[in-house]
């Protein structure tokens, strides 16, 4: 009995301390409190499902591209593989038999010979020999009457006036299409075929068709002012394959063709196009378009020519100056209808290039891909267009040339002072302003094209569309900064002023 | 005759009253602050006007008993200078010295009003606003002064002391941590002469008139924000309402974040009820857990406050905190 009555009396104590408990400290509002905030937690959680069980989720292929970094390594074996199918060889190139021969050869059979009075090679007159390589038919048959009229007074005078009417006697198929090559339309067929023997197919009065056609369209041998662009220069030092491995012909029609300039397709892009099928793939597949290839006048021909220039790649001028002729005022943007700076006019202002610009191999396209990219602005690999990027993002282009050490190391210990010198000290002040949640991009301070300034830095940095001036001050061991991000802060390398402390 | 004498008299004493009564208020005049004015810087500029004929220095005596002279000399008529201002009622005297003797004392009641503060948020009624940039008055400043605004929209000044607003405003940027727009001169940015639901009382009365709502000015360069804290699912209310300024000076501060106080005492000003009492967990025998006056832990070399533990704009978690889980907040600080 006793011994309940103490334990009652303990649970009554206990009771109360813990009534007290709960009165001084108000644990019941915040049990109550505890149950609403596990309550809202586990709504969260209920809410947020797909980031705790797996979910069947496909991934299409653009969506893959914009994902980089999660994505990258797939990424890079895509491209690989794509490099590798480039580099591939390639198959030869199929030119569609009757675009090129809308006509057939014609063949003598015998009884039509016969009827003719055959003249025995023997007996051919001297100027005929020796022999050449390919003798036209009728010719190498003696059937000379077929052209040339024996009873006439003037012997060997042709059978008719127009030497054309003679050959489309036999050659039946009139060239017909929307453009005639001069000659043709002039029926000079002679012009350029020799009607009895050459060392050359097709009976060419030269010794090969290059050759042939550069008899009447070399830019050098004409007085060049009238009609200009039927003369082309092949003695600069660059040259278009086709036309010294094989021929004029590989893009030309020699008769007829329903394309400007006598050529096999259209002569802006398609012909080229259907040899140069890795640009193609750039061009016509792109995320993002070049507009000078893919909605400007001459496409392809805008920056190339197609037979021969001075510079390389058939750039009709040095690289830099091929972009400047179009950058050369504010253009429209393709990708997102805003407006590209004037590039002519900030190289100009600025004296300080970036040095690939400089480098007159390079110029533009070493970042630039001028045929299109899945990167914006043309880019040949990714980059940012914000102020801020996170450093785990370094999937930079700039890395491609400078190093990464140059961000992510804190210190600089003095032997390594070449990685950059951008330093307080040893306190290296990229990874300063880079290493962060809020990390800066480099193009925050650093204008990737030219500056007034040494380091290529920016005189003003765009924040939202607000432009800040940097207001950078180089001092020969080091400098200061007063821009809209901080007040003015100093830095030297040798006697450090104590940033980043 | 006698009637001739009484009119001479009459108009004698008429004339001498006149000239007392001038040169009473020729001594000088003030020609800002207003005589009840309200005020949202900390700072007051007060213009007067004063002639070296009848006045040799005038002095303004403010209310923490900070005197500024102006020794008044011939070849200028006005004369400008910035006081300090405490929130509330400011009785400041502006007193004219002739011969070391006074001539003239007058006194102005300016009221600096607090974003925050609740009894110095509602100004007494006899305080009113009072627009400085009208025609009267920039024709008197630019005698001295350009007035025109020469800021080229969205391009700071590359030297600010270029800025047609640095000479006269220059002290609204002399705390330590100055706000991007405001330490560049782009005034016109925020203050361009548009009003908000707030400040509708402000329309046409000035060209420099800021937006109450504030909040879309701020979001023209904090985009970013806008659409994070749009898509989140609990909203703190000055942000949610876009009045960024209730917290936020947006000129500059001596406060990270260009706070108006540091952050625990800006948001106790609201949250008065957790200043004092039993914050977050307390365990048997140990004190509760701080929430202010030790270092956060989770921001280096920041003091802990509550924004260490919530977000004042946005949150997914309720009470604002800065994690959805239990877990992840407290590990912000109390890691392995």
């Amino acid at each position: 009995m006793k011994k309940n009555i103490s334990k009652l009396l303990g649970a009554l104590l206990v009771l109360g301390v813990v009534g007290y408990m709960f009165q001084t400290y108000s644990i019941g509002d915040k049990l109550g409190r505890f149950v609403v905030v596990m309550g809202d937690i586990a709504e969260a959680l209920k809410n947020a499902k797909h980031a705790y069980e797996d979910t069947d989720i496909t991934i299409s292929d653009e969506e893959l591209r914009d994902i980089n970094i999660s994505k990258i390594s797939k990424e890079i074996k895509s491209s690989i593989d794509k490099k590798k199918e480039l580099n591939a060889p390639k198959a030869p190139i199929e030119i569609k038999a009757d675009e090129i021969r809308a006509e057939e050869m014609p063949h003598h059979n015998k009884l039509e010979a016969k009827e003719a009075k055959i003249v025995k090679l023997e007996d051919l007159p001297d100027k005929f020999k020796p022999l050449k390589k390919y003798l036209h038919e009728p010719f190498k048959m003696g059937a000379c009457q077929i052209c040339h009229d024996s009873n006439s007074k003037n012997p060997g005078a042709l059978i008719k006036k127009e030497i054309q009417d003679i050959c489309y006697e036999c050659h039946k198929t009139r060239y017909s299409k929307e453009f005639d090559h001069a000659p043709v339309k002039d029926g000079k067929c002679t012009d350029c075929h020799d009607p009895h023997q050459s060392n050359v197919k097709m009976l060419l009065k030269s010794d090969s068709i290059n050759e042939l056609c550069m008899k009447c369209h070399d830019r050098k041998s004409t007085f060049g002012a009238k009609a200009k662009k039927l003369f082309v220069d092949m003695s600069l030092e660059v040259k278009h394959k086709p036309i010294v491995e094989k021929s004029c012909l590989e893009c030309h029609e020699a008769h007829t063709a329903n394309h400007k300039s006598l050529l096999k397709l259209d002569a802006k892009m398609d012909l080229c196009l259907s040899c140069h099928d890795d640009e193609k793939e750039k061009i016509t597949h792109s995320k993002f378009k070049h507009g000078g290839v893919n909605t400007s006048q001459k496409r392809c021909l805008e920056c190339h020519d197609p037979h021969a220039t001075k510079h390389k790649k058939l750039l009709k001028k040095e690289p830099v100056a091929t972009c400047l002729n179009c950058h050369d005022k504010e253009v429209k943007s393709d990708e997102d209808g805003g407006m590209l700076m004037n590039m002519k006019k900030h190289f100009d202002e600025n004296p300080n290039w970036h040095k690939p610009i400089k480098d007159p191999k390079k110029g533009c396209s070493a970042c630039h891909d001028p045929h299109g990219s899945d990167n914006f602005s043309l880019l040949r690999k990714s980059f940012t267009k914000n102020f801020y990027a996170n450093l785990e993002n370094k999937d930079f282009f700039c890395f491609e040339c400078h190093s990464e050490k140059k961000i992510t190391k804190q210190f600089i210990k003095s032997n390594e002072h070449n990685i950059t010198s951008f330093r307080d000290g040893d306190v290296n002040l990229h990874h300063l302003h880079v290493n962060d949640r809020k990390g800066r991009s480099c193009r925050a301070c650093h204008d990737e094209h030219a500056s007034k300034y040494s380091h290529l830095i920016r005189d003003y940095t765009d924040f939202n569309g607000v432009k800040f001036p940097l207001r950078f001050v180089e001092t020969p061991e080091g400098g200061s900064c007063a821009p809209a991000c901080h007040k003015e802060f100093a830095y030297d390398r040798v006697n450090p002023k104590g940033i980043g402390k | 005759m006698k009637s001739y004498m009484y009119i001479k008299i009459a108009l004698f004493i008429a004339l001498f009253s006149i000239a007392l009564f001038a040169q009473e208020t020729a001594v000088f005049r003030v020609v800002n602050p207003s005589f009840a004015q309200i005020s949202q810087e900390s700072i007051a500029s007060f213009v007067v006007e004063a002639h070296s004929a009848s006045v040799d220095s005038v002095v303004i005596v403010s209310d923490a008993n900070e005197t500024f002279t102006i020794e008044v000399n011939p070849k200028r008529s006005h004369y400008c200078k910035s006081i300090n201002l405490h929130f509330g009622q400011n009785s400041i005297k502006v007193v004219g010295y002739k011969k070391g003797a006074v001539v003239k004392e007058e006194t102005r009641d300016i009221f600096l009003v607090s974003k925050v503060d609740k009894e110095h948020r509602y100004p007494p009624q006899k305080y009113a606003k009072n627009y400085f940039h009208d025609e009267k008055n920039e024709k008197i400043c630019s005698k001295c002064h350009d007035m025109s605004v020469n800021e080229v929209k969205d391009v700071a000044f590359l030297d600010i002391k270029k800025s047609n607003c640095y000479e006269c405003h220059k002290n609204i940027n002399k705390e330590k941590h100055s706000h991007a727009p405001s330490i560049n001169w782009l005034c016109t940015s925020c203050h361009n002469g548009k009003v908000g639901i707030y400040n509708q009382a402000d329309e046409n009365r000035t060209k420099y008139s800021v937006p109450d709502p504030i909040g879309d000015v701020c979001f023209s360069c904090h985009k970013k924000n806008q659409e994070q804290w749009s898509a989140k699912r609990f909203h703190h209310e000055p942000a949610e309402s876009g009045r960024c300024n209730k917290c936020h000076n947006a000129h500059s501060s001596s406060s990270e974040f260009y706070l108006r106080k540091a952050a625990w005492e800006l948001c106790t000003t609201c949250h008065k009820d957790k200043i004092e009492g039993i914050h977050v967990v307390k365990t048997f025998g140990r004190a509760a857990h701080p929430t202010h006056n030790v270092k956060d832990p989770s921001r280096n070399g920041k003091e802990l406050s509550c924004i260490s533990c919530h977000n004042p704009h946005v949150s997914n978690a309720p009470s604002l905190l800065q994690s959805e889980t239990v877990m992840g907040l407290c590990s912000r600080c109390h890691k392995k």
